[in-house]
This record gives C-alpha cells, structure tokens and sequence, in this order.
C-alpha cells in the first residue's frame, strides 16, 4: 500500500512551484470515487430509466474527474521537474544533470496531457451515449407511455 | 493444383513403391462405399424406386465386404507367394508361418492445432480386421433380410440411409488409426442407434427409448473423452501406431515446422514392455521401484512407474467407463432392452452384433495398456459378471421375445468383458463373433416370427410355430443351442473356454485368486440361466398349441427367401464358426495380442516337445470347466424343455414318444419348478427388475431430471427482467473480482 | 510514421467507407430498391474479407510465415513482422484477423437477415444498414485495439450501434425494451470499464497496452484497474454475474442484430480478453534463485494468479448457469441465448493457462479460442439465420412448437439446422466437437482438468435442448401438429444460400479443421 499512499501524497514543496496550493490528490480520488459510487447506487435505486440515465452519466462524471485529478498531478510533477531544472542550472550543475531534469519534465508533460486528452474523449462519449439513450426512451415512450422499469419486465426468465 | 494435393493428402497420391500400397489405397473404400450408399438413399430417395434403394444399399455393404475380404487376404497372403501361387503347397507354408502384416493407410493430417495433432488414417491389422469383416458380413446379410422385413414400411429409402450411415460409423471405429477417428465412429453410431430407435417416432414411447438410450451413451461418452485427454496427456498422441514413414516425411503441409511426430501409444506400450528387465512381462507387472523410459513422448522423458502406471490406470478405468456406456454394462445398461422399439434388423444388427460390441473392442484394442493396471482390469471383470448374472436372471422372466434377446444380449456382452478383465483379450474377441453370428441370427429369426405372427411379440400368445415356420423354427433352434452353449456350437467353444481361462485364474492370480473362483461360479449359474431362458423361448414360441387369435393364426407363413437366406446363412456359421477356436486360442499371439496360454505361461507344446507341468495343469483345467459348463448348458436346457415343451405337449394328447418318461413327472417337476426353483428365481428377477426400474430408471434418470428442474426454477427467479436488479448483479459482480484480484 | 502500414488497416477502412455510401444511397433510392442497399453491405463486407485474407498472404508470404499472436512478452526479431501499427494504437496480427474475419461474416449475415420490404421499422432506411456496418467496424478495431484510448472509442462504436440497431424494431415492444436494458448496462459498465483506465493510467501515467508492464510498484492500483477493466469486458462477453442483459437483450432485439450480438460482439470482446491477459497484464518478474549452487533466474506473472482462479470459477459458473437455464427455455431464440452464454463459458476455459506459461503456450491455446470463436461464429449465425427466415404474417417464430415438422416442409434448412444444433452440442464431426475438444484439452493441459470435466459434463446436458429442436423438426408426433402453416419460411436466396454456406462450413470445419485452425 506504500507506493498508493506515495502517489497520493502532494509534491514536497507543497505544490508552491506549480501552483498546486491546495490540490491534494487523494481527496481528489475519493471525490471521484464517491461520485461514482452514488451513479451506482442511482442506477440500483432508481425505478425511472431517465433518473438512471442521470445516474450513468454521474459516473461517467466521475471517471472524468479522476482522469483530469490524476493528470493535473503529472502536470504538477512536470512542472516540479522544470523548476528543478531551472534551479540546477542557476547553480550550475553539469548538462547531463540538467538534460536529465528536462527529461523527466517531458515525459511527465505528455503523460500529464494523455489523460487530459482522454477526458475529452469521456465527454464525446458520454454525449453520444445520452443521446442515443434519450432517443431510444422516447420511442419506448410513444409506445407504451412510461418510462418505469418495473413495466420493462415482457421479457423474463 | 495437384502439388498442393500432394500436399494436403500426401498418402493418398504417393506413388505406390510396394505391393501393400495399392490395399492401402483401397482401405478407405470400406467406410466410403457404405457412406456412398447412404449419399444416394438420403438424397435421391424421391426420384429411386424402393427396390433400388434397397438394392443400393445392400450391395452398398456387400462391396464393403468384398474389399474388406481383399485386403484382409492382401494382409494375410504375401503378394510373392501368391503371384507365384502354383506350388501350392509353398503358399501353404507360407499361410502358416508368415505374421499378419498390418496395413497402415495415411490420407492426410486432420488436425495439427494448440499443439495437438491427429490424423485420417486407416488401420488394419488382424484385430481390426477381423470386426471389419465380421460388421460387413453380418451386415450385408441383414440389409439382405431387411429387404423383405422393411418390405410394407413406406420409410424405406430413410431405414437404409440409416442403416448405411450406420455401416460407415462402425467402420470408421473400427479402422480408424487413432482414438479421435474412433471416437468419432463412436458417436456415429450412437447417433444412427438414436434414429433407428426412435425409426417409428409417431410412437412417443419408440422416441422416449432413442433419446434415452442416446443420453446413457453420452455419459459414458463422458468416461471415454476424460479417458483419451489422459492418454494425451500421458503420451501426447492418439495415435494406436506411428504413421507410416513415407507420410510422416511428406506431411509438412504448413509453413510452420511441425514437431516430430510422435509414435503411437502403442508402440510406446510395446517399448515398455520390452525394456522390462524380466523381458516376458505380459500381465502389466511393472515393478514400482523400476524407470520406464518414455523418451520421445512430449515433454516428459521419464516416468517413475508409479505415476505412470496411476495415469494408465486412470485413462482405461475412464476409457472403461465409455465402454460400459457403448456396451450396455451395469450400471448403464438400462437403455438396451428399450431399445428394442426399433425395427427387429436394426436390434440385430446395432443392438446385438456390431455396435454394443464397440466397448469390447476398444477394450481389446488398447489391451496393451489395460495390461499395466491389474485393478482395473479387475473392476472390467467384476463389472462383465455382475452384469452377466444379473441380465440372465432378468431375462428368465420376459415374455417379449425381444426383451428376452435383448437381456440375453447385455448377459453375453458382460461374458466379454469377464474375459477381457480376465487378460484373455482374444477370446473376448472370439466371443464378439461368435457372438455376432449366434445372436443376430436369433434376433433375425424372431423378427421372422414377429413377421409371420402380425407383429406380435407377446411369447404367451403364440407357440407350436414350428410347423408353420419350419426354416425359421430349425435355424434359431440352431441359433438357440449355440447361445446355450451346447457342445461343439460355436457358443460353445467360445463361452466355454472363456469360463476355463477364469477358473484357470482362480488357481493362478495370487492377489485376487479366491475372486476368480466367485466370479466363475457366477458365471456358471448366468451360464445355467442362459441355456434355460433361452430353450424357454424356443419352447413358448415353437412348442405348443397356438396361442394366437384366430385372425393372426390364419395369417401365419413362413417368411420369404430374402429372410431365409440369411437365416440359413448366419445359422451355418452360428454352427461351424466355433472351430476357428484353435486360431483365437493357441495359436501365438494371434490379433497381436497375448493369447490366454501366454498369459499362464502355458503354450501348447510344440510338437515332439514334452508338456511342461503348467501345461498340463492347465489341461485339467480346461477339462474340469468342460464338465461344470456343459452340465450347466445342458441342465438348463433340460429343465427348459421339461417345464415348457413338456408341459405344453402332454394337454393335447400328443406328446411324442421322447417326452413321455418326462411328462409323467411333469406334476414333480412343475411343482419344484413353481414352488422352489421358480418362485425363488421368479423372485429374485422381478426384484432384478424392479431394481433396475426403481433404481434406473426413477432415480437415476428422473432424479437427474427434477435436480435439473428445481435448481433451474431457482435460477431463473434471478432472472427477473428488471433492468435495477440485473445492474446489481453487474456491481457484486464488480466488487467479488475487486476483492479478489486485490487479495492474490 | 510508416503510412503503409495503413495497408493493414485497409478492411475497416473498406467497410467504414461502405457504412457511408450506404446512408448516402439511400437517399438516393427509391424505397422499393433499398433491398440494394443490403446487397451492397455484404459486398462491402466481401470486399473486406478479401483485402484481410490478401494481406493475410502477403504477409505470410513476405515473411515466410502467418503472423503470430503479439503478446509483447518478446521483442519483435529483426526482420520480421512488427504487427505494431501507428505509434501502437493498433495491434495487426494474426489473432486480430482472425476476429476481425469472424465480425465480417457475422456481419454479412445481419444485413441479409432484414426483410427489406418491411416498413413497420426503421428496417428498411440506409442508416440501418449503415449503423451494421459502423458496428462491424468498431469490432474489427476492438479485434486490433492497442492502446486504452483506441479500444474505448473502438468499443463505443461498436456498443452505440448495437444500442440503435437492438431497438430498431419500433413496432415491436421487445425491440425497444431490449435496447434500453442493453444501453443502461452496457453504459453501466462501460462506466467501470473506464474507472478501470483511469487507474490504471493514474498508476502508469500511460495508455498504451504495454503501460501495466512496466509499473511494478504500484500494483494494488494496477490489479484494481484490471478488475474494473476485466468488469466492462467481461459484461460484453456474457459471463455470469454479467450475463443476465444476454437472454432478455438477445430475444428482444430483430433476429439478424441478435447474430450480430451473438457473435461480432462476443468474438471482439473475446479479443480484448486476449489483449488483456497476455499482453497487458502479462507483467513479468524475475526472480533470482540459487539451486545447488546454480544461479537461475525465475520467471513469474504476478498478476496472472488472480485472474487465472477468477476465469477458472467464472468459467465453471458461466457454463453451469447457461446450460441449465437453456434447458427450460421454450422459445428457440432464448435458449439459443443462455446457449451463447454457455458457450463463452468453454471459451473462458480456453483462457487458462499454466501460471508460468510462455509466448509458445499462450499461442496455443489462443488457437483453440480463435478455433472456437470461428467454429461458434459459424453455426450460430446459421442457426439465427434460419430462426430469421421462419416468420409467419409479421410475427416471428420462434417457439419450439414453431419448429414442429419442419423437415418435411423445407428439408434443405431442416438439414441445415439440425447439423447447427448437433454441432452446438459439441457432436463430431461437426465443427464444434472440435471446438470443443480443443478447449478441453488446452484446459487439461495447464492442470484444469477439474474445469474440463464440470465443461464435459455440461456439455453432455446440453445436448439435451438442442436435440428437442432437431426432434421437433424431425420427430415430430404425427397427431400434434395441427395444420401447419402453408410456407414457414419465407424465401430470400442470398440468405438462403449463407445459411447452406454455414452449414456446409460447419461440416467442413469439422472434416478438415487443419484448412482453417492454423491461422497464426
């Protein structure tokens, strides 16, 4: 549970190079967790297939959000590798320590951005998901006027 | 075009570089002409005539025969001498000392996937080849008779489809070169059993008796697909023996490198055998502290001979287990005697003959390894008793002629299996064909009675058939005597010996001597009640006054000549086939397989050469079983005639000069037979029955059926259609994975 | 980037270009002409068949041998086929092709199972045409998907589209109940599907397929993304618990969709399973050991441990539940359902491998699943082709009773469904005896024989529902059949002639397995 609990922590400084003050990952984590336990529990709970519908896209919600908490953490990193890197060279420490700085500092940057990229993707598919699924209620509703999925029930056994 | 033909039937397009090549080539023909038959029969039955297709499918299994006849000779008789066959006595010679040469035939490899890799391929030895002929000859005589039995049946063309679909699956059993193909036979045959059963399906209960019977078969399908994955797993081939060379070497179809060919597990049983340190060892006493070098087989090099012996073990008591299913052995044998709903030929042919003697075969063809696992050969021959005894004993108190052949049959197979257990393979063979000819011929000539009676099949209604059917009455009388075990039918010699191996056995097995004697006094007394329920049918249904109705009685005639022939026929070899008994007993290792005087060590003595002490003591074996056994068949057949034929003269007034003796005793010996023999038999079978009806049929199968039903009915209660509940199922489903991948 | 390696890709693209000049002539058509538009999908989906089946041989002839499965554990050799396309979102090899084959066949056969002359529907418009062929395409990319990013939006594709196409049935009050059941679970657990990739991509940072191999030290995150991702896969291949959508979404949606569902889908996400186990989660360690004074390096899967147990109980479920459920069923199109659900359980077998095993094993043993996934493909289609062929005045037969006699009256499809049934039922020689056979032998052979008797044994009480359709056919008791229907079966010959296709491909899989088991 160690390397959890590490990856979870804020950087050293506190975030102050990367103006991380205040973004704490692990609360960010739960957030999306617990988001994503109430989608689950609506989508149980809930008898109207609009409200679950809603509820589908709370956790899709959710998914969202850890994406974007867990690349906003490598953007910080990234960003703690630059000043590093700035720092190294104001002292004058020798090339290879600084290309290896800058280095790290890309690699945390484009990781940082792959997740944000995905985000995006989760809207697109979350829209394209409501929207088949508001059409496909609406027909279901032209036939049989409701919208409760205790009467979804033709089919069984 | 052709090169990639070459490619993918390499042995088929090979040239022929020795005299064998071109047999080979004609191996495949066996299977293929009755499939060729079936082809026609199943898709141009609209536009033949009905004689044309039964003609179409009876010279469909002559031409079977004939090929099978040609290459079993080709096997048999070398090409040299036979081209050079004028000094006679050369070939004479050479009849008696060459060996059977086998016949391998590769068409190609059929499957080389996830590391597994089978074959189509034929083979024929004297095992194999031997079945072979004796399923086309007894084959072609019944589509012969079926002819004229299936004459008024408007389903004709289908029954010959059938039957010649039927053909081609036994025959591929039987030929194929590794379990895969014979496996594959197996569930064809089971299938056309399946059709042939259920042929009259407007009849709910014929349909109940295919599908039961194709469900038993299944679970000892089972037993037999558990059996070959262990012999993969042990030899990781199927292979009985190595693919001839020349195909090993052309095969390569793909690009990928296939792995070297692996030989087949016989071969491997062979090599064991050889490296014993002993050198003779036949009866699979591989001693535990001894390595058995496996080198070649895949991935593992050597086996300490425990674990191999434990994975042998393994494999036949599985392998076993299908062939009780095939074979109609306690336990499963329950769906035999239903089976019966078929067409009378199809229960000669499918239901006696051939195909429940599938599970002797198989049994008898992987000998080699049931003779590493004394225990479990052991079980085979408690399970043949048990089954034997128990089958005769039902089969005393049937009044349908069929059900009486039917349980006779189940009895005769477990006979098989005794000899097999008991390491005689060879007779257990012997008895498959005598067996073959013996018993088809009773089912062929009851289905002429059932013919000549209107479909009766009620025993209590008819009698004194003798004179109206004489052909039919003197074969099966000649059939009936050879089941009883008369002396010097081909019943005789078979059971007979079989029974002296047994008591040999008892005198000679160390660790299981005292079992032998048991299992050989119960099957003297199966013995007893084969010879008494069998001359109990000839007397209820030849004997007598006519039992029948006025309206069947006047309809009564013997059968035609297409029914007589085969009678006539079968009725001949029911008689003489018992003198090939020299071949299957002493001659050295005939069918490849040690004969039972190897297995005692007691060869007959060359000739000039003194008897060694074991060969003599086997003598006075042999000679004290003939006494009990002939007793036994005689007694049977004597209390039978006494009780039934006695009986049923003396009322009429004309009993006939032999029986007046008798018949003055008949009130003694009705009232013993009543108030002793027959209530306490009559007892003990119907509890037989009700057992096998209670236990069979109530609990097994209907148990197995509300077990299915109740956790099914509990099970769908799940299945609700509200969307709420199936997302739930979706979440502990999602939290159980959670748990516990995290916990690994 | 190397753009010739878009060659390989060149069958999605053919059916993704068909998909739009269907919609688009539809427009064009006259309504009663759009039985064209059917006609030129399953040209599409031919054309496709064709470029697969062409770089199929032209990288097998250029390399000297069929490409392999990628399962990453080893470096590509120099030289050979680097399956890996695009910077890694795609993985062309030969277990993909043989998937994405799978998805054009089960394709070709939804387009020809609409009746094109209906209009109580959206049947008959150009999109529904269109939206099969988007579906095909998204199987084909999740069939090659490699990385997380390619394989959600693979997999959205292909879901939305079966979501539209399951309701498309408007008359019909199943149709649209059977898609918003599929759409809110599917949803539901794409839902934990993508959880899972968060995880992961917080654990590595990355979203390739080999990310998971490399982040060793954080594993507890690792094995929870696997089992969120292994939740949303598993729900499209219908193992149990996820299985319960199967029966209610298979009956209610239009025969030919069912197909689709039945087998593109099931076949691509069997697919991903594959990429999961053996490439993404295929994590190595190597641990130092001194035997007898020798230095050996052990070579261990940390992660295989969970999921090996998971499948094997999974497996043992799945078939249990779909058989004895199957048997109960009365209604053909459902018990071929809990049938299908049964079948993914001997596919899961096919997924268990020994704990160490190597690219060689693995390779094995995928052969058996693809072996299986084409075998299973081929006959089920056949057998919804000629459940789609039996209507009766709109509404569709689908009971058992329906089936009464059947061989008397059209004995062609009769044949032809009896051979599906008994193949099903794992019966030589059909295709599905050695389907089967192969799976249990892969099982037994990496120390699961208990998992492949419990499969035997299910597999024996199988036979038992799909025989009463063949009885039914064939058996029938003379006096309960009442006065049949004139014709059962309406007559489409392009239909017609796949479902003679199938057939015969069911028998010739099962004669000669050897033509088509060794793909790769």
């Amino acid at each position: 549970m160690n390397a959890w609990l590490t990856l979870l922590e804020t950087p050293a400084d506190g975030g102050q190079l990367a103006g991380l003050v205040g973004f704490k990952l692990a609360s960010c984590i739960a957030l999306s967790c617990a988001i994503f336990a109430i989608g689950a529990w609506g989508v149980l709970a809930r008898r109207n297939i609009l409200l679950m519908l809603i509820s589908i896209e709370l956790m899709l919600n959710a998914v969202m959000l850890a994406f974007v908490s867990f690349a906003r953490m490598r953007a910080g990193v990234a960003a703690e590798y630059t000043a590093a890197a700035a720092k190294a060279l104001a002292e004058g420490a020798p090339a290879e320590a600084i290309a290896g700085l800058q280095a790290k500092s890309a690699i945390w940057t484009t990781s940082g951005a792959s997740g944000q990229i995905f985000g995006l993707f989760i809207i697109a598919v979350a829209a394209a998901e409501a929207a088949v699924g508001l059409a496909i209620v609406i027909s279901y509703y032209r036939h049989r006027a409701t919208v409760d999925t205790r009467d979804m029930t033709t089919m069984k056994f | 075009m052709l090169d990639q033909l070459r490619d993918l039937f390499p042995g088929w397009l090979a040239r022929p570089d020795h005299y064998h090549t071109w047999y080979e080539q004609m191996l495949c023909l066996i299977p293929l002409l009755p499939l060729l038959g079936f082809l026609i029969n199943a898709f141009a039955r609209k536009t033949i005539s009905r004689g044309a297709s039964g003609a179409v499918a009876t010279l469909a299994a002559a031409m079977a025969f004939g090929v099978a006849l040609l290459c079993y000779m080709a096997c048999a008789i070398d090409s040299q001498v036979a081209t050079v066959g004028k000094y006679a006595g050369m070939v004479q010679e050479h009849l008696q000392s060459r060996p059977f040469q086998p016949m391998h035939a590769f068409y190609g490899t059929w499957l080389d996937v996830g590391g597994f890799r089978a074959n189509f391929g034929l083979y024929m030895d004297e095992l194999s080849g031997l079945m072979t002929l004796v399923v086309t000859g007894v084959g072609t005589l019944i589509h012969l008779y079926s002819t004229g039995y299936m004459g008024h049946d408007k389903s004709y063309a289908r029954y010959f489809a059938y039957l010649n679909l039927f053909l081609f699956a036994m025959l591929l059993l039987v030929l194929g070169d590794n379990l895969i193909l014979t496996f594959v036979g197996w569930e064809g045959v089971g299938l056309c059993s399946y059709l042939l059963i259920g042929f009259w399906y407007t009849d709910g209960d014929k349909a109940a008796a295919g599908m039961k019977a194709f469900l038993f078969n299944r679970v000892g399908d089972l037993g037999f697909l558990l059996g070959i994955f262990t012999l993969i797993a042990v030899f990781g081939t199927v292979d009985y023996v190595a693919p001839p060379e020349a195909a090993q070497a052309s095969s390569a179809v793909m690009r990928v490198p296939a792995p070297p060919a692996p030989k087949g597990m016989l071969d491997y049983a062979a090599n064991i055998k050889r490296i014993d340190p002993n050198g003779n060892l036949t009866l699979g006493q591989v001693d535990a502290s001894q390595k058995l070098d496996l080198s070649g087989t895949v991935g593992k090099a050597v086996f300490p001979s425990w674990s191999f012996k434990l994975a042998i073990g393994l494999a036949c008591l599985l392998l076993f287990v299908g062939a009780m299913g095939k074979s109609a052995q306690l336990p499963l044998y329950a769906w035999l005697p239903d089976a019966m709903a078929g067409p009378t030929p199809v229960s000669a042919l499918i239901h006696a003959a051939t195909m429940v003697t599938a599970g002797v075969y198989m049994v008898a063809r992987l000998h080699a390894l049931f003779l590493f696992s004394p225990h479990v050969m052991m079980f085979v021959a408690f399970v043949g008793t048990a089954t034997a005894i128990f089958a005769a004993l039902i089969g005393l108190t049937q009044t349908d002629i069929k059900k009486v052949l039917a349980y006779s049959t189940v009895s005769q197979l477990g006979y098989m299996f005794l000899a097999a257990g008991a390491g005689a393979f060879s007779l257990a063979i012997f008895h498959v064909v005598t067996h073959a000819f013996f018993k088809a011929l009773l089912f062929l000539g009851a289905g002429s009675v059932i013919h000549g009676m209107s479909d009766e099949q009620d025993m209590r209604k008819m009698g004194g058939l003798r004179k109206h059917m004489p052909v039919t009455f003197v074969t099966m009388l000649i059939g009936s005597l050879a089941l009883a075990g008369f002396p010097f039918t081909a019943g005789w010699f078979s059971k007979d010996t079989i029974l002296a191996v047994v008591l040999a056995k008892s005198h000679d097995d160390p660790s299981f001597g005292s079992w032998w004697m048991a299992l050989y006094g119960l099957g003297l007394i199966a013995a007893f009640c084969t010879a008494f329920y069998t001359f109990r049918l000839v007397g209820m249904t030849f004997f007598g006054a006519c039992r029948a109705d006025e309206k069947t009685k006047a309809h009564i005639h013997e059968s035609p000549a297409v029914m007589t022939i085969p009678l006539i026929t079968l009725a001949a070899f029911a008689l003489l086939a018992g003198w090939m008994w020299h071949a299957f007993f002493s001659a050295p290792h005939f069918l490849g397989m040690p004969t039972p005087l190897d297995n005692f060590n007691m060869n007959p003595p060359e000739i000039g050469v003194e008897a060694t002490e074991a060969q003599e003591h086997w003598h006075h074996v042999h000679l004290v079983n003939l006494g009990w056994t002939s007793l036994a068949a005689l007694g049977g057949i004597a209390l039978a005639l006494v009780v039934y034929v006695a009986k049923g003269f003396v009322p009429k007034g004309e009993g006939g000069n032999v029986f007046t003796t008798l018949s003055r005793n008949k009130f003694y010996l009705e009232a013993f037979y009543d108030k002793i023999v027959s209530n306490a038999f009559i007892l003990f079978a119907e509890l037989m029955h009700v057992a096998d009806v209670l236990l069979i049929d109530t609990l097994l199968v209907r148990g197995v059926a509300v077990a299915t039903r109740w956790t099914g009915a509990a099970l769908r209660s799940l299945q609700s259609g509200l969307v709420n509940f199936y997302a739930g199922g979706v979440l502990v489903g999602a939290l159980v994975i959670l748990y516990l991948l995290l916990l690994s | 980037m190397n753009w010739s390696q878009l060659n390989e890709l060149l069958p999605i693209g053919v059916v993704l270009t068909t998909s739009l000049v269907v919609v688009f002539l539809s427009l064009v058509l006259a309504p009663k002409d759009r039985y064209v538009l059917s006609l030129v999908g399953v040209a599409g989906c031919i054309l496709g068949l064709l470029a697969l089946g062409k770089n199929y041989h032209a990288l097998a002839a250029e390399y000297g041998q069929p490409p392999v499965f990628f399962n990453g554990l080893a470096r590509v050799a120099e030289g050979a086929y680097n399956p890996v396309l695009l910077g890694g979102a795609f993985v062309v090899d030969g277990f993909g092709m043989s998937i994405m084959a799978v998805a054009l066949l089960a394709g070709a056969l939804a387009l020809l199972c609409t009746t094109p002359h209906e209009d109580d529907s959206a049947l008959s418009t150009g999109e529904y045409f269109g939206l099969i062929l988007l579906a095909v395409a998204g199987m084909m990319l999740l069939a090659v998907a490699h990385d997380f990013l390619t394989l959600l939006i693979s997999l959205e594709v292909m879901s939305v589209a079966t979501y539209i196409l399951a309701g498309s049935a408007r008359r019909d009050v199943r149709s649209g109940e059977s898609a918003l059941k599929y759409l809110v679970l599917g949803a539901f657990s794409t839902a934990f599907l993508m959880f899972g990739i968060a995880f992961l991509y917080g654990a590595t940072g990355s979203l390739a397929m080999q990310a998971p191999l490399v982040a060793g030290e954080h594993l507890p995150l690792v094995k929870a993304a696997l089992a969120l991702i292994l939740v949303g896969v598993l729900f499209k291949v219908g193992a149990v618990p996820f299985h319960s959508w199967v029966p209610d979404v298979y009956e209610g949606a239009p025969t030919g969709i069912t197909a689709l569902m039945a087998v593109g889908v099931k076949a691509a996400a069997f697919a991903v399973v594959a990429r999961l186990c053996f490439e993404a989660f295929n994590m190595v360690k190597e641990l130092p050991k001194v035997i007898n004074g020798h230095r050996f390096i052990e070579i261990v899967y940390p992660l295989r441990e969970g999921w090996l147990s998971l499948f094997a109980v999974l497996a043992i479920l799945t078939m249990a539940l779909g058989n004895l459920l199957a048997m109960h069923q009365n209604n053909v199109k459902r018990m071929l359902a809990y049938s299908g659900i049964a079948h993914s359980g001997y596919l899961l077998l096919a997924f268990l491998v020994t704990p160490k095993a190597g690219g060689a094993e693995i390779t094995q043993h995928l052969q058996a699943a693809s072996f299986y996934l084409l075998a299973y493909g081929v006959m089920t289609l056949g057998a919804f082709g000629v459940l789609s062929l039996m209507r009766e005045d709109g509404r569709p037969m689908e009971k058992m009773e329906d089936f009464t006699g059947l061989a008397k009256e059209h004995p062609a499809l009769a044949l032809c469904m009896a051979v599906f049934m008994l193949s099903l039922a794992g019966m030589p020689p059909f295709a599905g005896f050695f389907a089967k056979f192969l799976v249990f032998k892969s099982a037994v052979s990496s120390g699961y024989a208990w998992a492949a008797v419990l499969g035997i044994l299910t597999s024996v009480a199988s036979l038992y529902y799909y025989l009463r359709v063949v009885v039914r056919m064939y058996m029938a008791p003379a006096g309960a059949e009442g006065e049949p229907a004139p014709a059962r079966c309406r007559y489409a010959w392009t239909l017609n002639l796949l479902i003679y296709g199938t057939g015969a491909l069911t028998l010739l899989l099962g004669l000669l397995p050897q033509w088509l088991s060794r793909l790769y």
